[in-house]
């Protein structure tokens, strides 16, 4: 494991990164990644942005300064999944910390022909999975507990067309619908918001997905047809009880 | 009563959020009239809500407070974060 050379290197990393660039352009340290085997040695290569892998390759030779950007990179899409999953500012906040602290710790095996961003949220979803279940935070209820895994496909038939087409958000403020999404995004099981997450917000593939998740493709399908069902019955339920009132 | 899935729905799940994610297994033209147009409406408006759903930015430190964790777990002392110097450089961030 690569260990850090200076006392400030890493933030002296994240200094040197590029305002207003997403990914973070190099201002400097060209030298360590020409050592890089997977950077090739052209001048359009070294306008384009770099790539996960090639930043984490770079890290693992040195250069502090790549891993910086890899933060930097992922801070939003990474926040944002992380705050949606376990619905809370602080907890999604700690649970980045720590995903990326397991990425600094692990940098070394990570096999660098695989994709660096599945690794990345297999990581995370892992970490905030042990902090939903650690904190208790979210206990089963009643009414959670009737219903299936996600991991088959009983239950009774109903057409979704019929909750789909009820739906009444053309007359809710915008501020009012916000909420009563996250509401019913935040009620669904766990593994139901955290699979519809990657999946619809993240765009990650089935096949990622299988992999991010460990679970076999078949069983991404279900779930996250699950997912869908439960998501526009929780919608529905919640549309009958508003217009009953 | 718990919702279930028509086998339309759930093939126009997959066209929307997966097959359709990878170019190598594009719909086939005829795919939409197939499934139906009731089913393609359904589901894709069941989908259009989650579009609302909010999610807070990420802190303007996060980063910083992020590397100075690590520094900190791999046993090198490091500087606190500056909150101010984070800022000024998320400040020129595009939205």
């Amino acid at each position: 494991m690569k260990m850090l050379s200076s006392s400030n290197s890493l933030r002296h990393a994240a200094d040197q990164r590029t305002p207003g660039k997403a990914g973070g352009r190099f201002k400097d340290g060209m030298k360590d990644r020409h050592r890089v085997e997977t950077l090739q040695p052209t001048s359009a290569v070294y306008r384009a942005e770099p790539s996960d892998e090639q930043l984490l390759a770079a890290y693992r030779v040195g250069d502090v300064s790549s891993f910086a950007d890899l933060v930097d990179r992922y801070q939003r899409e990474l926040f944002h999944f992380l705050v949606r999953f376990v619905g809370d500012r602080a907890a999604a906040e700690d649970v980045f910390q720590e995903a990326f602290l397991q990425v600094h710790q692990s940098a070394d095996q990570f096999d660098l022909q695989r994709r660096f961003r599945p690794w990345l949220f297999t990581i995370a979803a892992n970490k905030a999975r042990d902090m939903i279940r650690s904190q208790a935070r979210r206990p089963t209820s009643p009414l959670q507990a009737a219903i299936n895994s996600g991991d088959d496909e009983s239950g009774e038939y109903l057409d979704l067309i019929s909750s789909a087409s009820t739906m009444p958000h053309d007359d809710l403020e915008k501020r009012e619908l916000q909420m009563s999404v996250q509401k019913t995004v935040m009620s669904m099981p766990d593994h139901l918001r955290e699979i519809l997450l990657l999946s619809y917000f993240h765009q990650f593939p089935y096949k990622q997905i299988s992999e991010i998740l460990d679970i076999p493709l078949g069983t991404v399908k279900s779930r996250l047809h699950a997912a869908v069902a439960f998501f526009a019955d929780r919608w529905r339920v919640a549309n009958l009880g508003r217009s009953a009132s | 009563m718990k919702l279930k899935l028509t086998s339309d729905d759930r093939s126009e799940i997959d066209l929307l959020l997966g097959e359709a994610a990878t170019a190598a297994k594009a719909p086939s033209p005829g795919y939409v009239a197939a499934a139906g147009a009731q089913h393609v409406e359904a589901v894709r408006r069941v989908l259009q809500l989650l579009q609302v759903l909010p999610a807070a930015d990420p802190p303007v430190d996060l980063v910083d407070r992020t590397l100075a964790r690590i520094s900190q777990t791999s046993g090198q002392l490091i500087e606190a974060p500056e909150i101010g110097k984070a800022a000024d450089r998320h400040a020129h961030r595009p939205a």
